[in-house]
């Protein structure tokens, strides 16, 4: 070095600890450096045996060396040796395992002047990969969770060359001017290593100093300590992320103002809860649940220190808050972290299944990593991998990402990305194989597709050109891009429900009560649907423990459960057609198969509607779709052998059931699935094979209907159970309603027609498989498209037709994004003509049918009326006189339960004082009585009686209730209902006909002494008989209002001569489900009218109890099911976390990075997970 | 493997969605299946019924101005219990129960109990229950000046319409309300007369009390009109609408209605009428029988009570082929208007000729129609009948027996409406079987023409069944022979309904 008078002295202060090999390097680059005066003080912790001196000594003869105890950190130990410095300007703090390029102290030191800087930080790059970035500068949110301001890993092509100000100068190297060192009191000693560069950093801000990068300095950092490489005990990592947390609360306690930490506590305090909650959900080994509090908690210890340090702080403040607020990250950077890892997760399995497929062709697949090194870079030394041990699995979005930290802190203590028991000198680096084009390029795979797309082999090695098709940069997105598109979907969404979801939603079809809260639903789960309805189903629905479940999760509250229960679909089924379309290769086919499927009209007029099946067949249409079509193992599907597909069907069981739970129907579509994939299959030539698709469907639909037992074959053993009941011509949809998916008041118009072009695209210049796929999705169209076209005119019993049109929409949108790999593989192989069109075509198209959503989120409320049922009557209590029924007439859709029987089209169900309950969406088995009151309407409908409330009032129906406009049959019968000189008409809502039956009798009445029922008969003559009864006089016994409390027996009216008749009491209630005590005994009943009860009190019985029968089978039964869902949920998640921790293995060992131990790499298993054969 | 084949999927495809179109398109078009309206035409419930109401108003008590009978007649295989329930117009009501049996008819006067608390002069209503179907109820009213029948209604309805009426000196309109349910109705009545719109208050808000009996004399606010047509709405509820017409003998001096100058003229011909309102306005109108011969005075009221005008095509529709169609007049009625056509003297008639009349609406405004006939010198017959059209052909009618009613020159008019020919029979029901009148042969009537069936000399006091192959209309007419007086124009009950 030659002394260049008035040069500033700068010392570098290096400590180290155990170090290894590296030492050298470090020593060696600090003697390059090309600043004239340069010190060098090397610290060394716990160099008792005085080797480090010797290397120390030997690389570097100029250099100083002190030393320090044993188990000195990081900070105490750069502390201590600034202490010993004199008459520098500036110090260069640093780690033993950077290597600055010989410029780097000249560089950061010329910037530290001209920026004024306090810190000064260089760029960092890769210890092997010099060309790859590490960290230029680091960025910390308001919490203090620090981010990378740059992609880890990406090439350095000097994009992000330019001197800035950050608020993070990471530790690995930083220029400090010496005064502000002082005046900071260096490194806070009440936090160490790691966390104190932003502690060292927030304080620098906070006395007014200026933290700078110099990106022309460059830095390579090993990442010793991260990767695990220093001998010696080191910290798990546990250890380490709990330290960050609590250091970096206490950064918080220190460096905040008063005003600004009353508004920064609370948030942290919440943010600790929601990461304690989300560590609960997402249980993971050796992540406790409770560390984010106890980091809380523990940011608080030595509070004294606390205090002081604080005081110290705010003394040198000259810098406020908001100032410090504008440098700052906005936003959670953890959140962000946990929305980037998801939606990149799925690019890097595919970037991996593409290397597996590209394999078998590429011999060059291996350990041929190149490494580029820089200028000035001394050829890299490859790094000790080998003996690197096993580093935990990322823990999961809120706690780390592979964004959320860098370089920084101790430089090294970072956990990598999403690698999981594997070397982690593969994470860092290469995690972004997607948009790094110098990943498998550089590994020496051709970027063109290893299988023309046109292969004579067609389907199964066509898997690999669409795999490949990933790695296209015509296929890539930015995760931004997604994440934007995701975001304003999800604000579309909001803003049309913005009126439904701040109250409460209105009773309209068959969307789920909220009068009895979630109590209520657990309540009717175990012990029955109660007597408002005509029969009484053995089991109680499943579907009713679910709703009781997500109000547990809405903590109580039914509305809150209502509306996740309703509005979920709108999120899950977009999120399915992002899901299942992500084989398909096209990341712009899989953002607009997403935006399409939340485009579709089906979910907002089964809203408008109140058709709850609709919108629970919309959100699981996309993923069974996607989960047969993956069990069909066809292309671009990777083949999976029967005996490994078990996970598989279970998965698509599960979803099955628990759709099906929800809303029978869909069960029952899934084999029309697999029958159409099958058809499908036939269709394109592709037979062979395809009965994978039916088998699949049909073991799904079995074991589905199996994990819904015993209630699914109780109550689904009738066709109507499970579909519906017969509801005639509801309204004829025409082909052009069909194809554009349009059942309500909601569709496209002529833009509706846009889905069904951009559909088409696959079918016309697909190739390969995806012609394949779209003949199967095709087929899968047309037969949901004819079945609600048939059943629209009344051929057969629908659900809502929103139910058979979701799977066609779904079917529909995966074909949108085969179209857009089409259009991205195919087309490019043909000659020059009109398919050179299409993509413009189909870009238009998708832009087409998706605009009428914003157009749609103007209403607020999605259609739905501002009221329902509820405010049809103000049906009284049951308690004022007595129990009653209210009988719903109309269209099966149109009820606001499910019904019971159907007369002509129009559908019935009762229930019970007034409004149903949730336990009455789902269908009971058809009883006796459905067949009664279908006996009493169609004789109404006919003309044959005047009198049906005669007819109804053993039945203790008080009100009849008709929904208007909803089937042109029911005007019929609604003109007949006016006829009855024993209905009235009440209620003044237009929406509904309301008719109070003048001749009711209650559920439970004390039969008028002139009464005669008979005990049995055929219903014409038992109709005849009540038609000239008056049981409206009847005394009424309150029994379901009574909790099992005695009721007090009314006194019976003397006969007009002769002997007082017995007092009979009547139930309204199939016979022996009710039982009536008297005096503690158990009164045997009788049966009148051929099914109703009566019990013939003893003389002088004053009051009785009536309850209804227990079975306690049932609950043992229902207990058993619960056991059984939840020892196959546990197999489930163990198996899936077994299959996760497999994925993300192959991700990370070929993650493509410099140094990546490719002998680590299953090749075998990628593979098998591929249809190469 | 084989390349995917591309033609086949898309042929099919495609053939699949063009004959979904296809297929789609009719259904598409035409929505749901056409369902039948409810034509509160009096019909008899089926055979198996449970019940059935009917509602009768329009009636005195016999110490009344128009003293009414019910009539049950059972057409069915068995007996028929019923409940008769008989309401007055100051509230009192009785309830009587009865059998009738197969085959047989029972008359029941509206009489009132001896009581000190009622005027015996008082409107009758009755509800009817039959327990069972295949009967029905029809009322009769006698009067100085001549009998009246009608079937009463089967149901009850919202909207009542009467075409024709008339307040004059000799000339008394009543409206009788009838309210079978147990709750209260509230009707709104309003009228059109040469006058133009008229609503008095008196006749706004009028409360037909909860299974109870409200008479309206339009005389008490509506005097020396010569033409009121009369509609009845009900704002809650459902009511049966009679309408009672009763003209007695003009002063011998006094100037009859059309004498031009006249400022209080009577009603030439005394009669009596019993009408049961039209529910419904409709776009075609049937009366199978017409005619104007010496003495007879035929013309035909139409109110159109909507809001647009109406256009209207009145057909003469004569018996043989021979005779030709006859002819057609057209006509032209305003919002809420009336017109009445008095087909003697036009050029266009057929006198002399049996014919039946066809109106129907040429450009789809419904309209509500009644015929009016008057009898007098030089014909053998005295008195005054008017008829609603007729909108619903059947198969198959009940004819109910001649009982009190003037005198056995009974005719049975039918129009076939059809484009077949129409066989028609009569038969009686004698326990609960039916066999061929004796006498009475069938009739052919050939499509779109009148047909006639005299019944002179049948036993008019059984019950009938009038059946033909086709659809057809049926109208009993019957004429009293002097000395006694009176014209009886009556809708006979639909049986099963059909076209």
């Amino acid at each position: 070095m030659v002394a260049e008078p008035g040069a500033p002295p700068v010392v570098a202060v290096v400590v180290t600890c155990r170090p290894g090999t590296w030492l050298e390097e470090t020593l060696r680059s600090l003697a390059a450096q090309d600043y004239p005066e340069l010190s060098v003080l090397v610290v060394a912790v716990g160099d008792d045996d005085g080797a480090i001196a010797n290397r120390v000594a030997a690389n570097l003869p100029d250099a100083h060396l002190a030393r320090a105890a044993a188990g000195t950190g990081f900070a105490q130990a750069a502390n201590q040796g600034v202490e010993m410095v004199e008459g520098a300007a500036h110090i260069l703090v640093c780690h033993d395992d950077v290597a600055p390029v010989p410029s780097a102290v000249r560089l950061l030191l010329e910037e530290a002047y001209r920026s004024n800087a306090g810190l000064t930080s260089p760029k960092f790059v890769l210890w092997d990969a010099p060309d790859r970035l590490l960290a230029v500068g680091m960025g910390a949110d308001r919490v203090g969770v620090v981010n990378s301001l740059i992609e880890e890993g990406e090439l350095d092509q000097g994009q992000h060359d330019v001197a800035r100000e950050v608020f993070v100068a990471p530790a690995g190297a930083v220029l400090v001017r010496t005064d502000l060192w002082r005046a900071l009191g260096g490194f806070n000693p009440g936090i160490g290593q790691p966390g104190e560069d932003l502690d060292l950093s927030w304080r620098a801000h906070v006395a007014g100093a200026r933290v700078i990068v110099a990106p022309q300095a460059r830095v390579r950092h090993l990442q010793a300590d991260k990767k695990g490489l220093r001998t010696g005990p080191a910290p798990t990592p546990e250890r380490l992320r709990a330290e960050r947390e609590r250091h970096r609360l206490r950064t918080l306690w220190t460096c905040y103002g008063f005003a600004a930490l009353l508004l920064i506590a609370p948030v942290s305090v919440l943010f600790a809860l929601t990461e304690c909650t989300w560590a609960l959900v997402h249980r993971r080994p050796g992540r406790h649940v409770l560390a984010p509090l106890a980091a809380l908690f523990g940011s608080l210890r030595r509070p004294r220190e606390l205090w002081q340090g604080r005081r110290r702080t705010q003394n040198l403040r000259r810098a406020g808050d908001f100032h410090l607020w504008k440098l700052q990250t906005r936003g959670s950077a953890r959140f962000r972290a946990m929305v980037r890892l998801r939606l990149e997760r799925g690019h890097e399995l595919a970037w991996v299944a593409a290397r597996a497929s590209a394999a078998p062709q590429d011999s060059a697949v291996g350990p041929a990593v190149t490494t580029a090194v820089g200028p000035g870079f001394p050829p890299a030394a490859p790094a000790p991998l080998g003996a690197v041990p096993a580093s935990p699995l990322s823990e999961g979005p809120l706690s780390e990402g592979p964004l959320s930290e860098g370089p920084s802190s101790e430089g090294l203590s970072t956990t990598g990305s999403v690698s999981n028991g594997v070397p982690n000198g593969a994470s860092s680096a290469g995690l972004h194989p997607v948009s790094s084009p110098a990943g498998p390029l550089s590994n020496g795979v051709s970027s063109a597709h290893p299988y023309p797309a046109t292969s004579a082999d067609g389907e199964r090695r066509a898997s690999a050109a669409v795999l490949a098709a990933v790695r296209r940069p015509g296929s890539l997105l930015s995760w931004k891009t997604t994440a934007i598109t995701c975001a304003v979907v999800v604000v579309l969404l909001v803003i049309g429900s913005r009126d439904v979801l701040s109250q409460p939603l209105p009773l309209v079809g068959q969307l789920p009560s909220l009068s009895e809260g979630v109590g209520g639903w657990w309540h009717s789960w175990w012990n029955g649907a109660g007597a408002g309805g005509l029969s009484s189903s053995a089991f109680a629905p499943p579907g009713l423990l679910l709703m009781g479940v997500v109000g547990l999760i809405a903590l109580g509250s039914a509305n809150f459960a209502v509306h996740i229960l309703v509005f979920a679909p709108l999120l899950l089924g977009p999120w399915g057609a992002y899901a299942q379309t992500r084989d398909f290769g096209s990341q712009r086919g899989r953002l607009a198969a997403t935006i399409l499927y939340a485009a579709l009209p089906i979910p907002f007029n089964a809203l408008a509607q109140g058709h709850w099946a609709g919108l629970i067949a919309y959100a699981v249409s996309p993923w069974v779709i996607g989960m047969l079509c993956r069990l069909g193992a066809r292309a671009p599907y990777p083949f999976v052998p029967w005996d490994r597909a078990w996970p598989r069907l279970l998965a698509l069981s599960a979803a099955v059931a628990l759709a099906g739970s929800l809303a029978p129907a869909v069960v029952l579509l899934v084999p029309v699935l697999g029958v159409s994939l099958l058809v499908g299959s036939l269709l394109a030539g592709r037979g062979n094979g395809g009965f994978r698709y039916l088998v699949a469907s049909l073991i799904g639909t079995v074991v589905a209907l199996v994990a819904l037992a015993p209630w699914s074959f109780a109550s689904l053993g009738s066709w109507s159970s499970a579909i519906g009941t017969p509801s005639g011509a509801l309204h004829a949809l025409g082909l052009s309603d069909l194809l554009r998916l349009q059942t309500g008041p909601y569709g496209g118009g002529p833009l509706g027609w846009a889905v069904a072009v951009a559909a088409a695209i696959p079918l016309l210049i697909g190739r390969s498989w995806r012609l394949a796929l779209a003949a199967r999705l095709w087929v899968v169209v047309v037969a949901f498209l004819g079945l609600a076209w048939a059943g629209s005119r009344g051929w057969f019993p629908v659900p809502p037709l929103e139910l058979l049109l979701a799977p066609a929409g779904a079917a529909m949108v995966l074909l949108v994004a085969v179209g857009a790999t089409s259009v991205e593989v195919d087309v490019p192989g043909y000659r020059f003509g009109w398919r050179q069109a299409v993509p413009a075509i189909g870009a238009l198209a998708v832009v087409a049918a998706a605009l009428p959503l914003f157009s749609w989120v103007g209403n607020g409320q999605w259609g739905a009326p501002p009221s329902g049922a509820e405010s049809a009557f103000a049906f009284p209590t049951g308690s004022q006189a007595g129990d009653y029924r209210a009988l719903w007439l109309g269209s099966a859709s149109s009820l606001p339960l499910a019904s019971e029987g159907s007369v002509d089209g129009v559908a019935f169900a009762t229930s019970l004082d007034g409004l149903p309950t949730a336990a009455q969406l789902w269908a009971p088995a058809p009883s006796a009585l459905s067949s009664l009151v279908a006996a009493d309407l169609r004789w109404t409908e006919q003309g044959e009686t005047t009198a049906l409330g005669r007819l109804l009032a053993p039945l203790a129906v008080r009100y009849v209730v008709v929904p208007t406009g909803a089937v042109p049959a029911l005007d019929q019968l609604v003109t007949q209902l006016a006829q009855q000189v024993d209905l009235v008409p009440v209620g003044a809502d237009p929406s509904y006909r309301v008719f109070e039956n003048a001749a009711w009798a209650p559920l439970f009445s004390v039969l008028a002494p002139n009464i005669d029922l008979p005990a049995a008969g055929g219903p014409w003559a038992v109709a005849s008989i009540l038609q000239r009864l008056d049981l409206s006089a009847d005394q009424p016994l309150a029994a379901t209002s009574s909790g099992g409390r005695p009721l007090a027996v009314p006194a019976a009216r003397s006969a007009a001569t002769g002997p007082a008749p017995p007092v009979v009491v009547l139930g309204a209630v199939p016979e022996g489900t009710w039982q009536l005590r008297s005096g503690g005994r158990e009164l045997a009943d009788q049966t009148v009218l051929g099914w109703a009860s009566a019990w013939a009190l003893p003389t002088g019985t004053r009051t009785v109890t009536i309850s209804r029968e227990s079975s306690l089978g049932q609950h043992v039964i229902d207990i058993v099911m619960l056991v059984v869902w939840a020892l196959a949920l546990w197999a489930a998640v163990l198996r899936l976390r077994a299959r996760l921790g497999t994925q993300l293995t192959l991700v990370s060992l070929d993650a493509g990075a410099a140094g990546t131990g490719v002998a680590e790499i299953d090749w075998s298993r990628a593979l098998e997970g591929e249809s190469l054969g | 493997m084989a390349e995917v084949r591309r033609l086949p999927v898309v042929a099919l495809l495609v053939c699949l969605l063009v004959v979904a179109g296809i297929l789609g398109r009719p259904a598409g078009a035409g929505g749901a299946q056409a369902v039948a309206l409810v034509v509160p035409t009096p019909s008899l419930a089926p055979a198996l019924a449970l019940s059935s109401s009917w509602y009768c108003a329009g009636a005195t008590s016999p110490g009344g101005t128009a003293p009414g009978d019910l009539l049950v007649d059972n057409a069915g295989p068995g007996p028929v219990k019923a409940t008769v329930s008989l309401v007055w117009s100051s509230g009192a009501a009785s309830q009587l129960d009865l059998s009738v049996p197969s085959g047989s008819d029972q008359l029941i006067p509206e009489d009132l109990p001896a009581s000190p608390f009622f005027s015996p002069a008082q409107w009758v209503g009755a509800v009817v229950t039959l327990f069972g179907g295949m009967a029905s109820v029809s009322q009769v009213i006698s009067t100085h000046e001549g009998s009246a029948s009608q079937p009463c209604a089967s149901s009850t309805s919202s909207q009542w319409y009467f075409p024709d009426g008339a307040v004059l000196r000799n000339a008394s309109d009543d409206i009788s309300l009838l309210n079978p349910y147990p709750e209260a109705a509230v009707a709104d009545l309003s009228f059109t007369t040469e006058l133009g719109q008229e609503a008095p208050d008196a006749f706004r808000g009028v409360v037909v009390p909860a299974q109870g009996l409200t008479v309206l004399d339009l005389g008490s606010h509506l005097r020396r009109r010569s033409q009121i047509a009369v509609t009845v709405t009900t704002r809650a509820g459902g009511i049966v609408a009679f309408q009672t017409e009763i003209v007695t003998k003009p002063p011998a001096r006094a100037p009859r209605l059309g004498t031009p100058g006249a400022l209080d003229p009577v009603l030439p011909q005394p009669g009596t009428g019993l009408t049961l309102g039209a529910a419904q306005p409709s776009t075609s109108w049937w009366w199978p029988e017409g005619g104007d011969g010496p003495g007879f005075t035929e013309r035909y009221v139409v109110y159109n009570p909507g809001g647009g005008t109406a256009q209207l095509d009145l057909s003469l529709v004569a018996a043989g082929a021979g005779e030709g169609l006859g002819s057609s007049q057209q006509l032209t009625v305003g919002p809420y208007g009336t017109s009445v056509l008095t087909i003697n003297g036009q050029p266009w008639a057929l006198p002399g000729i049996a014919y039946a009349v066809h109106m129907r609406s040429t450009n789809g405004v419904a309209v509500v129609a009644e015929r009016s006939v008057t009898a007098g010198k030089p014909s053998l017959y005295r008195g005054t009948a008017s008829l609603l059209g007729e909108a619903v052909p059947a198969e198959q009618w009940l004819v109910a027996p001649n009982v009190q009613v003037l005198e056995p020159r009974i005719r049975l008019e039918l129009v076939n409406p059809g484009t077949r020919p129409a066989v028609v029979s009569v038969e009686s029901v004698s326990d609960g079987r039916r066999e061929p009148v004796a006498g009475v042969p069938a009739l052919v009537v050939a499509a779109g023409q009148h047909g006639e069936e005299a019944l002179s000399g049948v036993d008019t006091d059984q019950v009938l069944v009038v059946s033909s192959s086709q659809p057809v209309l049926v109208e009993k007419d019957s004429y009293a022979v002097p000395p006694a007086t009176g014209v009886s124009l009556a809708p006979v009950v639909v049986l099963t309904p059909g076209g």
